[in-house]
């Protein structure tokens, strides 16, 4: 399976959210196939609720587990 | 009865002056600390409802105002307070209605509004950092045009009148009540529908509606014990003048902005003898400072706190530098609208509106145009220069 990993620490708001939207949609087919995962990782907060929200009820997993960055979300097939 | 006022310096710090100094810090250290638990980003609540057409967190916003006009409601029948628009409380003018839009379009491209940044830059945000300093400089910008944009917003029309009771010569409660009734029934609904609460995966996160609840309490705390609700931009424009003072002092001293006399500002408790201290814009310890410096101190302090307790404290800086130029742009706006306004959205939603203030009500209305033009042009530059982004593999 390919990963595709993205970096949002420190960025502006809602970078973090639109980032995850935009990938997901870009690689939609991927993703629902199983072929790729999007590993995105980010010390917003608030993200770790908005975007499992948003891409869940999208019909794609998210896990959301601490790391030394902050914040790693992984988004794959539902 | 009550002696004459007695104007006084500061320093050395007397008993309600180290009162008020005490008050306001711990009252910030704990929303600070709330406000990073939560991440309780009030740009972020009205930015949403435009960007994602969603309502996310502004519902919490509105249980935060109710709130605190339940609790005010109460203090008032109670005789705690007395129900007399804050000192901080200005007549009608059109310009909070400008300033509500220049305020929400400049803080949506921030990403953050003027204590979202304090609260952000606490953790070791740089890009918030510069939105400070982004937002001290629009603030202190306002201090050089002021003499033309007063000149120019003279004939614009205005009203004697402080708050809608005032202005429609009705008891606050006849108002209030029956406002707080209706907050309450749509929030009930909203509650039934959609709930209160978040599922969210960060280390102590402590749900908003708690913190809006909370913050509503510190509200009221600070109107009892200080006289009047948080406000922190008046204290941007002192700081930058004092830096612009080390570089242009003779300039700095010209200016009537800072000179003129801003505040009469009387401690509430602890003050038998009425003493009554002056405040301006310029550099200078005097009221102003007394009653927002340790509010953003407290702000700053207590996020870092929260952060450095999870081990979420760390220096961020390493962002694309067309963030950078964003956040710049976005804050000099905003820190210029808070003082166009005048005030900023800390001051009116929270502080004015509860007790019905106009130009509390004028500045929410043009803030919303002003985030929804905002968002546009935030989801436009994303778009276009995420592309080029790092993170890509």
């Amino acid at each position: 399976m390919e990963i595709r990993e993205f970096d949002i620490c420190g960025q502006v708001c809602p970078s973090a959210l639109l980032t995850a939207l935009r990938e997901v949609n870009r690689h939609r087919q991927a993703l629902r196939e199983g072929r790729l995962m999007l590993v995105l990782y980010l010390d917003a907060r608030e993200a770790t609720h908005t975007i499992p929200e948003a891409v869940g009820n999208m019909g794609y997993a998210v896990s959301v587990e601490p790391c030394p960055r902050g914040y790693c979300l992984r988004i794959g097939r539902g | 009865m009550t002696s004459a006022p007695v104007t006084a310096p500061l320093l050395p710090l007397s008993a309600p002056v180290l009162l008020v100094l005490l008050v306001s810090l711990a009252v910030a250290l704990v929303a600070g600390f709330l406000m990073h638990r939560s991440d309780y980003c009030l740009t972020g609540m009205v930015r949403d409802l435009f960007l994602f057409r969603r309502a996310g967190l502004l519902p919490v916003l509105l249980l935060q105002i109710g709130a605190t006009m339940l609790l005010l409601e109460l203090a008032r029948l109670g005789g705690l307070w007395s129900g007399a628009a804050f000192i901080t409380v200005k007549p009608l003018l059109l310009t909070s209605l400008v300033g509500g839009a220049l305020f929400g379009f400049g803080s949506v491209l921030c990403g953050s509004c003027v204590v979202g940044c304090l609260y952000k830059m606490a953790t070791g945000s740089l890009l918030n950092l510069v939105a400070f300093l982004a937002m001290v400089a629009g603030a202190t910008l306002y201090a050089e045009i002021a003499p033309w944009w007063e000149g120019f917003t003279a004939g614009w029309p205005h009203l004697p009148y402080k708050t809608l009771p005032e202005l429609l010569h009705r008891p606050v409660a006849s108002l209030v009540w029956p406002l707080m009734v209706l907050l309450t029934l749509a929030l009930w609904r909203y509650g039934r529908q959609h709930g209160f609460h978040r599922r969210c995966a960060a280390r102590g996160f402590i749900q908003p509606w708690r913190t809006a609840l909370a913050w509503a309490g510190l509200t009221l705390l600070l109107c009892l014990l200080v006289g009047m609700p948080m406000g922190i931009t008046s204290s941007y424009v002192k700081l930058g003048l004092s830096v612009e003072q080390l570089l242009l002092p003779e300039h700095v001293a010209a200016l009537d902005y800072g000179q003129r006399l801003r505040l009469e500002y009387v401690p509430p408790l602890l003050n038998p003898q009425n003493l009554r201290l002056e405040g301006r814009l310029g550099p200078g310890w005097d009221a102003v400072a007394l009653l927002q410096a340790p509010l953003v101190l407290g702000i700053v302090l207590g996020s870092a706190f929260s952060a450095w307790r999870l081990g979420e404290w760390r220096l961020v800086w390493r962002v694309p530098a067309w963030q950078y130029v964003l956040v710049l742009a976005g804050g000099l706006l905003t820190g210029l609208a808070a003082r166009l306004a005048p005030g900023c959205n800390v001051h009116y939603l929270l502080g004015d509106l509860p007790i019905l203030g106009l130009n509390a009500l004028l500045f929410a209305l043009g803030l919303l145009p002003g985030a929804a033009a905002g968002a546009l042009v935030l989801r436009q530059l994303l778009t276009h220069f995420a592309a080029g982004d790092r993170g890509n593999p």
